[in-house]
């Protein structure tokens, strides 16, 4: 690119755990259009992807074995230009996002702060003890702050990362973070 | 939030559910005719640039080409992994273009955009051309466009006139 050109680039997510084996099962995949290497791919990702679904619908088990299922059509749809910007797991999760986002449409909500920006904190992490308990907890937060805790507490995304998959800013998913947070602590003890 | 599990396993009918969907799409399965198909799409698009015109034109109408007098600017429009997870629907997105050129179009800059068939591997979808005084000029177009608050990319390339 000479100086008479100019390049706009998106934020990408870059990252190559792991992807070893997905590149070898998507290059099977596209060459021989096996259901063989699509059950392979299918069974490596769809537990995440499913808890994920569940999480952020807090809804019916239908609802997220449908969002799961549009992501993998639509993932299988559009492999062949998937470029590796991305982990493959990362890629699968925006588009299941998406997904989820297009099913919560009306229902979705930022939760503005109503104090001071908050800060990251190391040690701010939930005493929890009953994992059902934190189930339905997480399942009552608003669905905007709700995505942010999964996505970061339980699914290790970085606010960067989330906010690239929400279409928000680094700060907003710190805040919303926060909120949620202190919302599950308050309904846990 | 380790007493969380991230995975869940899902339910024992869904993969096969998810396998059926993708070959009544065919989208598993041997498919022959494939690289065929391919072949022909492919030299339709071609023909169709040759001739100006296409099923997914983003031309804001009235002036079609622009005027030689400005600097011409190509805007090449590419698709990165972030804008394929986002699933715009095509149609929305042939609409939304259509609609920005038509906001460019109304600033007085001549503008014409084609959207070009998908090639595997390839990253291009599409294009502007641009008339307008400066690079600043078109990279300001370059930013408004819908393309980029989605995800993509965009290079800007200036047309050499002679």
């Amino acid at each position: 690119m000479d100086g008479g050109d100019r390049e706009r680039q998106a934020a990408v997510t870059v990252s190559t755990s792991g992807n070893a084996d997905d590149r070898g099962l998507v290059d099977r995949f596209l060459r021989l259009q096996d259901e063989e290497s699509f059950r392979a791919l299918y069974r490596r990702h769809t537990p995440a992807l499913y808890g994920l679904a569940r999480r952020l619908l807090a809804a019916s088990s239908g609802d997220a074995e449908d969002a799961v299922q549009d992501t993998w059509v639509r993932a299988a749809a559009r492999l062949h230009r998937f470029r590796w910007e991305s982990a493959l797991r990362t890629w699968l999760t925006g588009i299941l996002v998406n997904c989820c986002r297009e099913r919560l449409r009306g229902q979705w909500r930022w939760v503005e702060p109503d104090d001071a920006a908050p800060k990251e904190q190391a040690d701010d992490v939930l005493p929890l003890e009953q994992t059902l308990g934190v189930e339905r907890a997480i399942a009552s937060l608003p669905p905007g702050s709700r995505s942010v805790f999964v996505l970061h507490d339980i699914h290790g995304h970085t606010h960067q990362e989330i906010a690239a998959l929400l279409d928000i800013e680094p700060g907003t998913s710190k805040s919303q973070l926060f909120h949620a947070r202190r919302q599950l602590r308050a309904l846990l003890t | 939030m380790s007493e969380i599990q991230r995975e869940v396993p899902p339910p024992e009918g869904l993969e096969q559910r998810v396998v059926s969907e993708l070959r009544a799409r065919g989208l598993i399965g041997p498919r022959p005719w494939r690289a065929q198909r391919f072949t022909v799409a492919a030299a339709a698009a071609i023909v169709l640039f040759m001739a100006g015109f296409g099923a997914a034109k983003w031309d804001p109408g009235g002036e079609a080409i622009p005027t030689p007098a400005a600097p011409q600017f190509m805007l090449l429009l590419h698709d990165t992994d972030d804008f394929l997870a986002r699933g715009i629907p095509e149609d929305r997105l042939v609409e939304e273009y259509g609609r920005w050129a038509r906001d460019v179009h109304a600033k007085g800059h001549a503008i014409h955009g084609e959207k070009l068939k998908d090639v595997p591997g390839q990253t291009l979808s599409g294009f502007f051309i641009v008339a307008v005084p400066t690079l600043d000029d078109a990279q300001a177009i370059a930013d408004s466009c819908p393309h980029v608050q989605y995800g993509g990319r965009i290079e800007i390339r200036q047309i050499d006139p002679t």
